[in-house]
C-alpha cells in the first residue's frame, strides 16, 4: 500500500521485469505487494540491521534467510504433489471452467520468468523425458538426480509441464502466495546486488523477519512469523493466523466477484459478437425454430389452412428465416400461389424444386431472389405449364437471353409480369416480352437499370394493360414515349405509377387528362418537374374519370393550396389515399377549403413535412374525413400534444410522441 | 407521454373457449401488443377492466403464451445458461401466428 505511492510518481527503486510486465498486463499489484509487505518490511529490517549493527548480526539474519529459502523449497515440493494429484483428479473428472483457466494462466505465466530468473539448481536439473508426469519428476528433483542436460527446450517444455500442473491445482491460493513471496525475494535480491539501500520512507515500521517469534499487533498473543503472515491495516505490525484470516472470507467474496463479472462481460462479448444480444429469445423465434426443425415432418406441425400459408410465409421472411430447409414448409402440391417475400438465403436449387413440388402454381411471386439462376427460370418456363403470374424482384443473375427464352416459351398465357432491381432486363427482353406475351395486363418494371426511352416505346405493343408501373429507372425517361404509352393503352389503365421519373412534365399529365378515363390510382412521386398548373388542370373538368382512389404526389413540391382543392374538388369523394407528402407549399388556404368539403372514403392521408399543417387542421382533417385510420404526420412541428384525435385513428411521427 | 403505463398489479387473458389466466401485468408487457393497449393515451377499453379477450385463441394456445410470458420475464437478464422454452411441435404454426399478433 505504502509502496504503490513513490511508484506512482515515478520515484522508485528498481523495477522487475516481473512487475514490468504485471504493468502491462493491466494486473493490479496492490493485493499483492500488500500481502508482500509483510517480506519486504523484513528485508527492510535485514538492510537496516546490516548496516548498522555488527557482523555477529548480520550472521543471524542470513540464518534467518537461509532458513526462508529451505522453507521456500519444501513448500515447493508440497504444491508440487498436491497439483499432481489434483492433475490425476482432473483428468479422471472435467474441465476445469473456462474462466479458471485464464486466471491461472495469468498466475502462471507471471511465475515462469521468476523461476527462470532465479535459476535454482532444481530448474536447471531438466530432464530428458518430457512424458513425465510432475509428481515423479519432483521426485527425481529431491533425490537429485541431476541429467546435465540444460537444453532450453527442455527447460520450456517442463515450464509447460509446470503450467499444466498450476492450471490443475484447484486452490490457487497458493499459487499467488507463491507468486508474491517470490517477488518479494526477488526484488531484495537484485536490491542486494545492486547494493542500493533503497528504503521506502513510509515503511518505517520495523516488521519480524519470517521464522521468528513476533507478537500480534491485534490480540497480542505470541505467533511464528511466516511469509503469508499479514500486515494489520494501520500497518505497525504483523498479525497472527487467526487475525489475519478475519478479512479472508470477505475477500474470497470479492474475489469471486470480481471473477463472477468478468465471465459475464465475457459472455455478453460472445453474445454480441453471435449477434443474439438477449438470452431470451422471442416467441417468434423460437416458433421458426420449431417449425425449421419439424420441417420435414409437416403431420407433426398441424394443419396451416392455406390463408395461413401467407400469413406464416410472411412472418418468416420478416424474421428473415426462410432458407432452404423452411422453404420446404411452402410446398404444398396443389398451390396455385406460391409468394416468398424474402428469398435472400434461398439457394437456386430450392427456388428450382418449386418447378418439381408445385406445378400447379399459377401465381409466383419472388422477392430478393438474389441466388436464382438461368437454369431456374428456364426449369420454370417448361415445367409451370399454369403459370400466369411472375414476379422477380432481386433476380440479378438472370441474364437477358434467359429472359428471352422464357417470354418465347411462355407465350400468350402471362398476362402478369413484374421484375425489379437487376441491370440485366434490357430492351431485348422487353420486346421479346411484347412480341410473346401481348396479352399482358400487369407490368411493373422497378429499379431497371437499362430502362430508357426506346424501350418505354416498346409498352405501345401491349395494347391490354390495366396496370403499368415503372419505378425509379436508370436512364432517365422523357414526356414522349410515356404519351405515346397513354395514348394507345391509356384508356385501359386502372393504375398507373411513375414514381421517380424525374423527367416527366406536365404534357404527361395532359395525357393523362385525355387518355385515362378509367384510372383509378395514379402515383407521381418524385416527379419534381409537375407544375402546380399542370396538376390543377389534370384535375379541372375532367368529366371521364369519375375519381381516383389513389394519390400520391408525394415530392412534387410545387403542388400549392389551389391544386390541392381541385384535386379535392374533382377526386374527394372517391380518394382512399391521399399522398402530399413534402409539398411544402400547401397552406392554411387549403386546410380552410378542407372545412367546408367531405372525404367520405379518405383512410390514410399522409401529409408529412407539410409545414403549414397543426392541431386545428388535423382536427379539421378529422372532421373532414369520418373514415381515416391512419395519418401520417412526420415533421409537422407544429402538431402538439393538445392535439385531439379520434379514437381509431393512428397519429403516426407525431414529435411530441418520439421526443419524449 | 405518449407512454403512460402502469405495470402494477395483474391483468386477466381470456381465450376464446373461456379460460382465463391471471399473471402480472409486468409479465404480460412482454407483448408488445398488449402493452400497447394499457398506454392510457390510446383509451383501449381493456386498459380499464385489467381485462384482454382474445377471440382468436384457445385455451392450450394461451396458456402457452402465458407461460413464455413468466419464462421470458424471469429469464431475462438472467445471465448464466437460460433453459430451453418447450413448444409441442404441432402447436408451432399457431403459436407462430399468434406470437406475431402479440408482437414478442
Amino acid at each position: 500500500m505504502s509502496r504503490r505511492t513513490p511508484r506512482g510518481s515515478h520515484v522508485s527503486g528498481p523495477n522487475s521485469a516481473l512487475t514490468e510486465f504485471l504493468r502491462e498486463k493491466g494486473i493490479d499489484t496492490t493485493r499483492i505487494q500488500n500481502l508482500a509487505g509483510a517480506a519486504i518490511r523484513a528485508r527492510n529490517d535485514e538492510n537496516r540491521r546490516r548496516a548498522n549493527v555488527d557482523a555477529a548480526a548480520i550472521i543471524a539474519a542470513r540464518d534467518a534467510a537461509d532458513a526462508e529459502d529451505e522453507e521456500d523449497e519444501d513448500w515447493d515440493e508440497e504444491v508440487g504433489e498436491s497439483s499432481a494429484t489434483a492433475s490425476v483428479h482432473r483428468k479422471k473428472t472435467s474441465k476445469a471452467p473456462d474462466e479458471d483457466n485464464d486466471e491461472e494462466m495469468l498466475d502462471v505465466e507471471e511465475e515462469e520468468p521468476i523461476k527462470t530468473r532465479r535459476g535454482r539448481p532444481s530448474r536447471a536439473a531438466a530432464t530428458t523425458e518430457i512424458k513425465l508426469t510432475v509428481a515423479s519428476k519432483r521426485k527425481r528433483k529431491s533425490t537429485a538426480t541431476v541429467k546435465d542436460s540444460e537444453d532450453e527446450f527442455e527447460e520450456e517444455d517442463e515450464a509447460e509441464e509446470e503450467l499444466v500442473a498450476v492450471r490443475a491445482t484447484r486452490s490457487r491460493k497458493p499459487t499467488k502466495a507463491q507468486l508474491k513471496r517470490k517477488k518479494a525475494e526477488e526484488r531484495r535480491r537484485m536490491e542486494e546486488e545492486e547494493g542500493s539501500d533503497f528504503e521506502d520512507p513510509t515503511n518505517s515500521a520495523s516488521a519480524p523477519v519470517p521464522g521468528q517469534i513476533a507478537f500480534c499487533a491485534d490480540c497480542d498473543c505470541r505467533f511464528t512469523v511466516t511469509p503469508y503472515s499479514r500486515s494489520s491495516d494501520s500497518g505497525d505490525g504483523l498479525l497472527c493466523y487467526k487475525c489475519g484470516n478475519k478479512n479472508a472470507p470477505a475477500e474470497k467474496v470479492a474475489r469471486k466477484k470480481k471473477q463472477t463479472t468478468r465471465t459475464n462481460k465475457k459472455s455478453q462479448a460472445r453474445a454480441l459478437l453471435d449477434g443474439d444480444a438477449s438470452a431470451v429469445k422471442s416467441l417468434q423465434e423460437i416458433c421458426i425454430n420449431l417449425v425449421a426443425k419439424h420441417i420435414d415432418d409437416v403431420e407433426t406441425l398441424g394443419y396451416i389452412g392455406s390463408h395461413n400459408v401467407d400469413k406464416i410465409s410472411q412472418i418468416i421472411c420478416k424474421n428473415r428465416r426462410l432458407n432452404d430447409d423452411t422453404v420446404k414448409l411452402f410446398f404444398e402440391p396443389a398451390e396455385h400461389l406460391v409468394r416468398f417475400y424474402d428469398c435472400s438465403k434461398v439457394s437456386a436449387n430450392s427456388l428450382r424444386e418449386i418447378g418439381a413440388l408445385v406445378p400447379t402454381v399459377r401465381r409466383l411471386h419472388l422477392g430478393w431472389c438474389g441466388l436464382m439462376n438461368d437454369e431456374c427460370l428456364d426449369y420454370y418456363g417448361t415445367q409451370l405449364r399454369q403459370l400466369t403470374s411472375l414476379e422477380l424482384y432481386g433476380a440479378f443473375n438472370v441474364t437477358e437471353e434467359c429472359y428471352v427464352r422464357f417470354f418465347q416459351t411462355i407465350g400468350r398465357r402471362l398476362t402478369e409480369f413484374a421484375i425489379g432491381d437487376t441491370s440485366r432486363f434490357k430492351v431485348a427482353a422487353l420486346e421479346a416480352l411484347v412480341d410473346n406475351c401481348p396479352d399482358l395486363e400487369v407490368l411493373r418494371l422497378r429499379v431497371i437499370t437499362h430502362l430508357d426511352d426506346e424501350s418505354v416505346r416498346l409498352l405501345t405493343g401491349l395494347p391490354n394493360l390495366r396496370v403499368l408501373e415503372i419505378t425509379d429507372p436508370g436512364q432517365s425517361i422523357t414526356d414522349g414515349p410515356i404519351v405515346d404509352v397513354l395514348n394507345t393503352c391509356g384508356s385501359g389503365l386502372s393504375e398507373l405509377t411513375l414514381d421517380g421519373c424525374a423527367e416527366l412534365t406536365d404534357e404527361t399529365l395532359r395525357a393523362i387528362h385525355y387518355s385515362c378515363g378509367r384510372l383509378d390510382v395514379l402515383n407521381l412521386a418524385e416527379v419534381e418537374l409537375l407544375t402546380n398548373d399542370g396538376i390543377s388542370q389534370l384535375f379541372t373538368d375532367w368529366p371521364r374519370n369519375y375519381g381516383l382512389k389513389e394519390l400520391s404526389l408525394k415530392r412534387c413540391d410545387n403542388l400549392q393550396s389551389a391544386g390541392f382543392a381541385r384535386i379535392i374538388d374533382h377526386s374527394g369523394r372517391t380518394l382512399e389515399k391521399l399522398s402530399v407528402n413534402s409539398c411544402k407549399d400547401i397552406d392554411v388556404d387549403a386546410w380552410n377549403f378542407l372545412q367546408e368539403v367531405n372525404l367520405p372514403q379518405l383512410e390514410v392521408l399522409d401529409v408529412s413535412f407539410v409545414r403549414s399543417v397543426n392541431d386545428s387542421v388535423v382536427e379539421t382533417i378529422l372532421k373532414a374525413a369520418p373514415e381515416l385510420k391512419s395519418l401520417k404526420v412526420w415533421g409537422c412541428h407544429k402538431i402538439t400534444d393538445a392535439c385531439t384525435w379520434r379514437e381509431g385513428v393512428m397519429l403516426v411521427g407525431r414529435e411530441a410522441d418520439i421526443l419524449t | 407521454m405518449s407512454e403512460q403505463i402502469d405495470d402494477e398489479g395483474f391483468i386477466t387473458l381470456v381465450s376464446n373457449d373461456g379460460f382465463q389466466f391471471v399473471l402480472p401485468k409486468k409479465c404480460a408487457f412482454a407483448s408488445k401488443t398488449i402493452r400497447n393497449m394499457f398506454n392510457k393515451n390510446s383509451g383501449y377499453i381493456e386498459a380499464k377492466e385489467n381485462c384482454v379477450n382474445f377471440e382468436e385463441m384457445r385455451g392450450a394456445v394461451l396458456e402457452k403464451v402465458c407461460e413464455y410470458f413468466i419464462y421470458k420475464h424471469k429469464y431475462s437478464g438472467y445471465k448464466g445458461q437460460v433453459p430451453e422454452f418447450q413448444i409441442p411441435a404441432e402447436m408451432g404454426l399457431e403459436l407462430l401466428t399468434i406470437a406475431d399478433f402479440l408482437e414478442t
